[in-house]
């Protein structure tokens, strides 16, 4: 009963970390200039993420390390560098954008302008950090995460052809635009492999105390909850190509993403829309400023934990601080919301190899996994997706650069 | 027992004696006279310590970096090898962390940043 519990709330948990501004945003981007086209883009990233969450639960339950400090420990220091400063800036941009989501969704609900609630969103962020323990953060996100099946309901209400949306999960190539479709693509598997999802999951790990006996119950709720979250993303692009692209719309900004609900639940949908992505962006900065928390305290052998005072870890409590100041700074720059969106989440894709390569030596390492070491299909799969993801990175992101 | 220095010191997590973490062995002092075979004298931690593991620019840009920001912390602070219990996932050393230097930064942080903010 304790282990359908747990795995409940695995699955509850990846919902609020996988729906979050990035998936939303690329998948909605997908929908209205591709129709279902970019399905698989999702389907690729999905798949990667579950075997790389999955690894990181297992690594952390085996070795009793966290993701951040078996590099350090197994690399060393100054190689241990070059993830952890990739990782940080790439943190420091996504928060921006998630920051940037929920400015806007509470600029839709009150009609005051976005830059202005950065300030006051990176602070309720923070103070939850300052006064709450992990399991608050953690759980509460999850479940107030929920609303976002809505769009799950959106899609199912407009009647897709489910036979199309079913073929167009295998890759094909682009009937037009193929710079623009390729820079899609690469967006939505930055989007789905979210690198600091994997520092925050093994670091719930370690402070939960797993152990072997966890491995099998891991691999369960990394399996559904991710692959949850992955449809969640699906219902969002289809969402977009049937309200989209009849209309002719072409996403330029990001308040047209929020009419996306309106044509299918009136004004009800409006304030779902605003409710979803709000809370998505608000539970997606929390992860966020913890994993570049745990990242460098864990990396430089620090106190850590989200469940002890602030003054007991202060290092830690600062660095969380510091990358919640930085997002909001970004924000109230006044940069384009949508546009860092896009290129961090392309940006990510192409640093994954920086963080998933070592991640994958430890994995096939007996010295921290033991007789728990991967197989080769989980290393296959993630060397092809990643390797996929690096490749269509360095080729479309420059293009989209000079093009725009 | 045999141990790879690099392998299974260098970069491992540091605890004192109540198990609280001090920090990672971020350098191996060693001793060696003509007529006796090299020792192990002290594990460094430290800014400075970390700094001269870098390539030379960066290097001497964090080095400089250390001292700006922490004069008192220019040198790297030094444990006795004799003084470490067990080797394994983390290095435990028989110190009392709590008033030991290699808290240093972590109780300046708290005392002039973190402590300041109410709810702390």
């Amino acid at each position: 009963m304790k282990k359908l519990l747990e795995i409940t709330l695995g699955i509850v948990t990846s919902i609020g970390g996988f729906l979050e501004v990035g998936s939303l945003a690329t998948s909605a981007q997908a929908g209205a200039a591709f129709g279902f086209q970019l399905i698989w883009a999702i389907v690729l990233g999905t798949v990667c993420l579950i075997f790389l969450v999955e690894m990181s639960g297992r690594l952390a339950a085996v070795s009793k390390q966290t993701l951040a400090g078996a590099m350090r420990d197994r690399f060393g220091y100054p190689f241990f560098l070059v993830p952890l400063v990739a990782m940080s800036v790439l943190a420091l941009l996504v928060m921006a954008s998630e920051l940037g989501g929920l400015c806007l969704a509470l600029q839709l609900v009150t009609g005051i302008s976005f830059p202005w609630w950065a300030p006051v969103g990176a602070f309720a962020a923070w103070l939850l950090l300052w006064k709450g323990t992990f399991s608050v953060v953690e759980k509460g996100a999850s479940l107030l995460g929920l609303v976002t099946i809505v769009f799950v309901i959106a899609a199912f209400k407009l009647h897709p052809d489910w036979g199309r949306a079913a073929h167009a999960a295998l890759p094909s190539m682009p009937r037009h635009e193929p710079m623009r479709y390729w820079f899609i693509a690469v967006s939505i598997l930055g989007a789905s492999i979210a690198p600091y999802l994997l520092y925050f999951y093994s670091a719930g790990a370690v402070e939960d105390k797993w152990n072997e006996s966890d491995v099998p119950v891991n691999r369960v709720s990394a399996t559904l909850g991710m692959s949850f979250g992955g449809g969640l993303a699906i219902a969002v692009l289809i969402v977009a190509a049937l309200v989209f692209v009849p209309r002719g719309i072409r996403i330029e900004r990001f308040d047209q993403i929020a009419l996306m609900l309106t044509s299918v639940m009136g004004r009800w949908g409006f304030f779902l829309f605003a409710a979803a992505l709000g809370i998505a962006c608000f539970g997606a900065m929390l992860e966020i400023a913890l994993s570049v928390a745990y990242l460098v305290a864990q990396g430089f052998g620090w106190k850590w934990s989200e469940d002890a005072r602030p003054r007991d870890a202060a290092r830690f409590s600062l660095v969380y601080t510091v990358t919640l100041v930085g997002g909001a700074l970004i924000v109230m720059l006044g940069v384009d919301p949508l546009a860092i969106t896009l290129m961090s989440m392309a940006l990510t894709g192409a640093l994954l190899p920086i963080a998933i390569v070592p991640f994958l030596i430890l994995m096939n390492d007996s010295r921290y996994v033991g007789k728990y070491g991967n197989g080769w299909i989980s290393n296959a799969v993630v060397c092809a997706i990643v390797g996929l993801a690096f490749v269509l990175a360095v080729v479309s992101i420059p293009l989209e650069v000079m093009g725009s | 027992m045999e141990i790879a220095l690099v392998r299974d010191l260098l970069d491992k997590q540091l605890v004192d004696r109540n198990g609280e973490p001090l920090g990672r062995v971020d350098g191996i002092v060693m001793s060696y006279r003509a007529d006796a075979p090299p020792r192990i004298t002290h594990v460094e931690l430290g800014a400075q310590t970390l700094a001269r593991r870098l390539p030379g620019p960066f290097r001497r840009t964090v080095a400089w970096l250390g001292r700006r920001l922490s004069p008192r912390a220019s040198e790297p602070y030094r444990i006795e090898a004799d003084r470490i219990v067990h080797l394994g996932r983390v290095v435990k050393i028989d110190i009392d962390g709590t008033r030991s230097a290699a808290r240093e930064t972590e109780r300046w942080v708290r005392d002039h940043i973190i402590a300041r903010i109410p709810g702390s």
